[in-house]
């Protein structure tokens, strides 16, 4: 078995919430963030918001209304079902551009040291982001 | 690794960066020559860890629409094994050659030679 995860693993069950599937407010689902069957629309058609705010919220006006509270970043968030763990939980969407953001290079010894990077500068190229620690 | 894929692939204009957690910002005992990449520092207002879901020492790849196509995590998979160097590597060359990801099952697809040089050290 390939040592990576294909991205692809993970499968959009947007059906399942439609059918308002028990793990929607079991312990699994993100606390303040139920399922609604609103959640059956195509999301994966949905384009981000494209502002470079990672975190925007749509539908917040609507809390606890019976509509959909799924959230849509710059990319796209949704709920996601993991073949893996079998629960459920919130991601970036798939189908779109992982959210964007601008943070500057801290490295001392980097040649870009004091300037900023965003993944949005690198499309039409691959791109690697390591997370770790400065330490 | 990124500089063997910019050399091999010099027109990829593939890039290397890490993002640092917050709370550890320590770049004091940053002095590895070889860690010349971009180190961005994540902040409590962007928080990229928390957006792009990660764990710890993953390594998120993208295509060229900025699109998660692959993980690889170096705690569970560290490239000092030859395998999983070749693994990442591959899957970084057929992704920049092909837009798409090398067969499962054909590691050395791609004609990646093994280089018996597992340094983890341009990935800190």
């Amino acid at each position: 078995m390939a040592p990576w995860k294909r991205t692809p693993n993970r499968i959009l069950f947007f059906s399942f919430m439609v059918l308002g599937l028990s793990a929607c407010s079991g312990p699994d689902a993100t606390p303040g963030r139920p399922l609604s069957p609103k959640a059956a629309t195509p999301i994966s058609n949905v384009p981000g918001t494209g502002n470079g705010n990672p975190n925007p919220v749509v539908n917040a006006s609507k809390p606890d209304a019976g509509n959909a509270q799924v959230s849509l970043g710059d990319g796209g968030v949704v709920w996601i079902a993991d073949y893996d763990s079998g629960a459920m939980a919130t991601g970036p969407d798939p189908a779109q551009p992982m959210p964007n953001f601008s943070l500057v290079d801290k490295n001392p010894q980097s040649p870009d040291l004091g300037e900023y990077f965003s993944p949005r500068y690198f499309l039409n190229r691959v791109s690697a982001w390591y997370f770790s620690h400065a330490t | 690794m990124h500089e063997e894929l910019v050399t091999e692939l010099p027109q990829s204009g593939f890039f290397l960066g890490a993002v640092n957690e917050v709370g550890y910002d320590n770049f004091t005992y940053v002095t590895n020559p070889a860690s010349q990449q971009p180190w961005l520092q994540d902040t409590e207002e962007v928080n990229v860890w928390d957006s792009w879901q990660v764990q710890y020492r993953d390594v998120v790849i993208l295509d060229a629409e900025n699109k998660k196509r692959a993980v690889f995590n170096l705690t569970s998979d560290t490239l000092y094994l030859e395998n999983n160097y070749e693994e990442l590597k591959n899957t970084l060359r057929h992704l920049i050659l092909y837009n798409e990801l090398p067969p499962e099952d054909a590691p050395g697809d791609g004609g990646v030679v093994s280089d018996g040089g597992a340094v983890e050290s341009d990935l800190y």
